[in-house]
């Protein structure tokens, strides 16, 4: 995708110089013992207006459930955004939370957890998105396929 | 429309595990917003290692929507990179969390 030949994440030990994703930087202290680095509500998630994100939440400011102890290491920002994957939610420090790709039908890419904190009644917009696109694409694809 | 009726298929890919925090609610929160939008959604597991043979173009064009799951490190990260990459290539709808 970024068209870094040995692009890797901390996690898997490669030896790798260019690790995309690294241990992450600032780890909430309220987090549930045991739990990861980077887990639990957090409140202050920003969105990037004009974003399809933002469409969906219409909202600036959102609390997202994390689980996880990776993020994207901020030496390669430039690279995802350069792909062509504007990043779409940051957090309270600026660190990378979401991304999404304008180019394709659907395409976004979080760092927090939405079917955390979707319930019965109130599903998580990033969610009820995805499937209308789905959803969007099923009938699309059977159209092209009659018309072939 | 009769053809929003039928049910739309998305492949999960991840290595399920009942015991996460995170992959149960994963297929709880496509029951909840397809509810909302008021279709049918089917979701199906695609364990990673399942990923990396020849086939898996005609496996991932069954779904309409791929999901990416948490739970790294995966049975194989090179199945789950594959997944991935099959959606931005063939501009699949797809959701990474």
């Amino acid at each position: 995708m970024l068209g870094i030949k040995d692009a890797d994440s901390a996690e898997n030990n490669s030896g790798s110089k260019n690790i995309v994703i690294s241990p992450v930087a600032c780890v909430v202290s309220s987090r549930a013992a045991g739990g990861p680095k980077l887990s639990g509500t957090i409140p202050e998630i920003r969105i990037r207006p004009g974003s399809y994100l933002h469409s969906f939440y219409k909202k600036d400011l959102v609390a997202e459930e994390f689980f996880c102890n990776y993020e994207v290491n901020p030496d390669f920002e430039w690279a995802i955004a350069e792909a062509g994957f504007p990043i779409v939610a940051r957090g309270a420090q600026g660190e990378v939370r979401a991304i999404e790709s304008p180019r394709h039908r659907f395409f976004i890419a979080t760092l927090f957890q939405p079917q955390l904190s979707s319930k019965a009644g109130k599903p998580h917009p990033i969610v009820v998105e995805f499937l209308r696109a789905a959803a969007k694409w099923k009938v699309q694809r059977l159209e092209d396929s009659v018309l072939e | 429309m009769a053809v929003m009726a039928e049910v739309v298929h998305i492949g999960i890919i991840g290595d399920y595990n009942p015991a996460s925090p995170t992959l149960p609610a994963l297929e709880k929160s496509i029951e909840h917003a397809a509810a909302a939008l008021k279709i049918s959604a089917e979701a199906k597991w695609l364990p990673t290692d399942s990923l990396v043979g020849p086939d898996l173009e005609n496996k991932l064009e069954a779904f309409d929507g791929l999901w990416a799951a948490p739970g790294s490190p995966y049975k194989s990260f090179d199945g789950m990179l594959r997944g991935i990459e099959f959606a931005r290539r063939r501009d699949w709808p797809f959701v990474g969390t």
